[in-house]
């Protein structure tokens, strides 16, 4: 095999582990980041990853009773299968949240779909506690 | 004429010894190659709607940088403007009264944020404890705790800017060279695997035909 073969093969293999090395090994649920003194998660490439407490203060706020159940943070999966810009959020928590802020109906039973600006609000909302997991599928 | 043409083709069609790779001319390796094609064509989607968010990512993090900018200039006139009135009234020993009144200090914890795998530091202010003796000084204290969360805040976001935007410069060199180099190498090859496989099928068939004939030649003779 040629060098440039080489090469190639080097840059998707390593694309393709490290496309989803932002993701946390486990997620941990509002309540237990609540009673953290510095809230943080670790991911999956070992850095500790800071959550602000205000974030964690306004989805609890947003959740009432319930707020203990979710699990942070919160991923927003992209769906390559259905199109591009198009985002999917499976957790039923977490759609409950998403459909919250940005206003639009909550369906319990299909996974929640949203579109790319609205994901940029999201973002911006909850700039810590939601993460982006890149499907290859 | 034909070696001209010939080099025009190839030119026009992207087929050139720079744009095919140098493989074997085996039909394993031509699904090989189209497998990795497929797997390239995914990476380089990936790697565009990570970009696009990146971007976004970006602008965002400008505009919210800009508005915190604003607002510390805002909280800067009005501790300026308190601290001013402080002095002319209590003389600059004020300052000193005003530091025996804390009694814990406030502390900023430092840490990482991963923005979609880029790491970018932290930063955040852990509110400490006063006593305020005196009504005149809670007012200044308040806007001088916030004045620094909000330098804290801008110094984050802009360090943030500064990372997203070096992984930006990253990603869109891996996206072009998906783009521009290796799918159409990988599709320049796959090409000219094909052709080659065509003609190799056409010379096979030319080849029976003349075998054929000549055997039925044979025949016809004896």
């Amino acid at each position: 095999m040629s060098n440039e073969t080489d090469l190639f093969n080097k840059l998707i293999s390593v694309e393709l582990r490290l496309i989803n090395k932002h993701l946390p090994y486990k997620r941990v649920s509002l309540c237990d980041l609540l009673k953290m003194d510095i809230p943080y998660i670790v991911l999956r490439d070992g850095t500790v990853h800071l959550i602000d407490k205000e974030e964690l203060l306004y989805l609890s706020k947003l959740l009432g009773e319930e707020a203990c159940k979710l699990k942070i943070p919160i991923i927003i999966e992209t769906a390559p299968s259905i199109g591009e810009g198009v985002y999917i959020i499976r957790d039923p928590l977490a759609k409950k949240v998403i459909a919250t802020i940005l206003g639009i109906d909550y369906i319990p039973d299909k996974p929640q779909v949203i579109y790319r600006p609205q994901l940029y609000i999201i973002r911006e909302k909850l700039r810590t506690t939601t993460t982006i997991l890149f499907n290859p599928e | 004429m034909i070696i001209g043409f010939w080099i025009s083709f190839c030119l026009f069609r992207g087929i050139g010894m720079s744009s095919v790779l140098r493989v074997r001319p085996t039909k394993i390796e031509l699904i090989r190659l189209k497998r990795r094609r497929e797997l390239a064509k995914k990476v380089h989607k990936i790697l565009r709607e990570r970009l696009t968010i990146l971007v976004n990512e970006f602008l965002s993090r400008v505009r919210i940088a800009y508005r915190v900018r604003l607002e510390i200039n805002n909280i800067l006139r009005d501790v300026y403007r308190d601290s001013a009135y402080l002095v002319s009234l209590y003389g600059d020993g004020v300052f000193d009264y005003f530091r025996n009144t804390v009694r814990e200090e406030s502390r900023v914890v430092i840490g990482f944020e991963n923005i979609m795998g880029v790491k970018s530091y932290t930063a955040m202010v852990r509110k400490g404890v006063f006593t305020d003796p005196m009504i005149e000084l809670t007012g200044f204290r308040e806007n001088s705790i916030k004045l620094i969360q909000k330098l804290i805040e801008l110094g984050r976001i802009e360090r943030s800017i500064i990372s997203l935007g070096e992984e930006i410069r990253r990603t869109k060199r891996r996206v072009n060279a998906l783009e521009y180099i290796f799918i159409p190498k990988l599709e320049n090859t796959i090409r000219y695997l094909s052709m080659k496989f065509e003609e190799r099928e056409r010379e096979e068939k030319a080849r029976l035909k003349r075998v054929k004939s000549m055997l039925e030649k044979k025949k016809g003779v004896t």
